[in-house]
């Protein structure tokens, strides 16, 4: 691997993690808030 | 009210922002910043490691800030143990980002995967710090004694890390190890290069403000979830019983 | 009743417990042995590997059968309410802690010795220059003990206990291995004055976690 790829392999990580994250915490928070509404 | 932090407005916002400064802060970090004259383009993951280091840090004294907050009588309140819960996540996840975002580094740069140095070893117990607490987080109890332990656990470990970097720098500065090592983490860059960290700290900075927001109204919401369960159940005993 | 009596009376207890059952001398220590034995079988001897690493398998061992000795510490206050017993005896947390936290040292202690001289015969080293040895030893100890015990009440009467309290444990105590083992090698194969550093290290180590013992102990019974 050359150092390119190294970059790159850490950014997209990066954007990976923290997109997977806050996605998560938007699809629980959304499912979160159904089961509150509907009590 | 203990279910937000921040107005919805205030978060969204926040929300834009952040994201907007992160891709500023690619543009710069991966386009506009020149190599550097000896990693070349390795230095561009120093614009993501040292912001992450440095979250990973920030989440850890709002931990322990909110654990002393809530463990302090006078200032005892559900929203100080939440942040410090919220924040122990978003915490372990930066320092995890951290720690693979220096291998990426240190591997093409140095040749290794891996340096026995002060602040990778301090930021590794860190994790393991980060883990335990989200461990006791999880444990069956009621509110306010999960609340307690956690706040303690995170208080004990706030103490401990200063003690761990510098039992660790002291080992390796005996050791005469790491020296070329700490002048290339620390050495100096101007201009361009200096501006893009800096942002990268402002933009990280700005993304755990809004991930803190949002992490914690989720918390809020599970936890009152949790309990309105419980009132359930007891109600639903005490109903079968009379 | 002062602190002091209160102390000898909650380890003396403990200790009591420990001479009726054993469980140091029959299963804590042969643990600490049997780990001695593992990393033989894991490090050839014949390659002069075991010599060198010696004080950092001892330190390795003592905190690993120190995970048991805290364990079992709690494990004896959980059936017939004896934590109760322990809330309801008028006994403050400071004198609880220092009591529990006196027992733990003393059976690690006793497990020291055994594992040193073990390490002696079969390692093949030698303990030169005792004083800085001993003291970074009882600092190291009383660090490690303090600490235990601290988690331990945090952790009592959770199921997860047995797990959760190594995980907490073991990241916070590292300073005492690091120092420890940094203090066994220059007083047995480097330069003895080497060692004061570290055991001045360790010391720190101990007194504050035994602070923040006393202070946290009685709360976190109260949650138990």
């Amino acid at each position: 691997m050359n150092f390119a790829e190294y970059v790159i392999s850490g950014w997209v990580l990066t954007a990976v993690v923290i997109g997977a994250y806050w996605l998560w915490i938007v699809q629980r928070t959304k499912r979160a808030e159904r089961t509150r509404d509907l009590e | 009210m203990s279910d937000r932090l921040l107005k919805p407005q205030v978060s969204k916002a926040l929300g834009w922002l952040s994201l907007a400064a992160l891709i500023v802060l690619a543009l710069f970090g991966l386009w506009g910043a020149p190599p550097d004259e000896v990693q070349s383009d390795a230095q561009r993951l120093m614009y993501l490691h040292v912001p992450a280091a440095w979250i990973a840090y920030l989440a850890f004294g709002v931990t322990a800030l909110g654990s002393a907050l809530w463990l302090w009588p006078r200032t005892r309140a559900t929203v100080w143990d939440r942040v410090a819960g919220a924040s122990a996540e978003l915490g372990v996840i930066f320092t995890a980002l951290t720690l693979v975002l220096g291998s990426l580094w240190g591997r093409p740069v140095w040749g290794v995967w891996w340096a026995w140095d002060a602040r990778l070893v301090t930021t590794a117990v860190l994790f393991f710090l980060y883990l335990g607490y989200l461990a006791l987080r999880r444990i069956p109890a009621s509110p306010d004694a999960r609340a307690k332990r956690c706040a303690i656990a995170a208080l004990i470990a706030f103490v401990d890390v200063p003690i761990v970097h510098f039992s660790v720098n002291w080992w390796r500065t005996l050791h005469q190890q790491g020296t070329v090592f700490n002048e290339r983490l620390d050495a100096k860059i101007h201009g361009v290069m200096a501006f893009t960290l800096w942002f990268g700290v402002l933009a990280f900075t700005l993304l755990y403000a809004y991930l803190l927001d949002r992490r914690y109204r989720l918390l809020a919401l599970d936890e009152d979830r949790e309990e309105r369960e419980v009132e359930q159940a007891i109600a639903e005993r005490v109903g079968a019983v009379s | 009743m002062n602190l002091w009596r209160e102390v000898r009376l909650v380890a003396a207890k403990d200790l009591r417990i420990e001479a009726r059952s054993r469980v140091t001398v029959q299963q804590i220590i042969p643990f600490g042995l049997i780990v001695l034995l593992l990393f033989a079988f894991a490090l050839d001897p014949d390659r002069g590997i075991l010599r060198r690493v010696a004080p950092g398998l001892f330190w390795v061992t003592v905190l690993l059968a120190a995970l048991l000795a805290v364990s079992r510490s709690f494990a004896i206050e959980a059936d017939n309410g004896a934590r109760d017993g322990l809330r309801l005896s008028g006994l403050d947390g400071p004198a609880l802690f220092l009591g529990k936290a006196a027992a733990v040292a003393i059976e690690l202690l006793a497990l020291e010795v055994v594992l040193a001289a073990t390490v002696v015969v079969v390692y093949g080293i030698e303990l030169n220059t005792l004083v800085p040895l001993i003291l970074a030893t009882l600092a190291a100890t009383v660090g490690v003990a303090a600490t235990g015990t601290l988690y331990g009440v945090l952790a009592a009467g959770l199921r997860v206990r047995e797990t959760l309290v190594p995980v907490l444990l073991l990241p916070v105590v590292a300073p005492v291995l690091l120092g420890a083992t940094r203090a066994w090698e220059a007083a047995i194969d480097g330069i003895p004055s080497d060692a004061w550093p570290w055991v001045a290290l360790l010391t720190v180590f101990a007194i504050l976690f035994t602070a923040i013992g006393m202070l946290a102990f009685g709360p976190l019974l109260e949650e138990a």
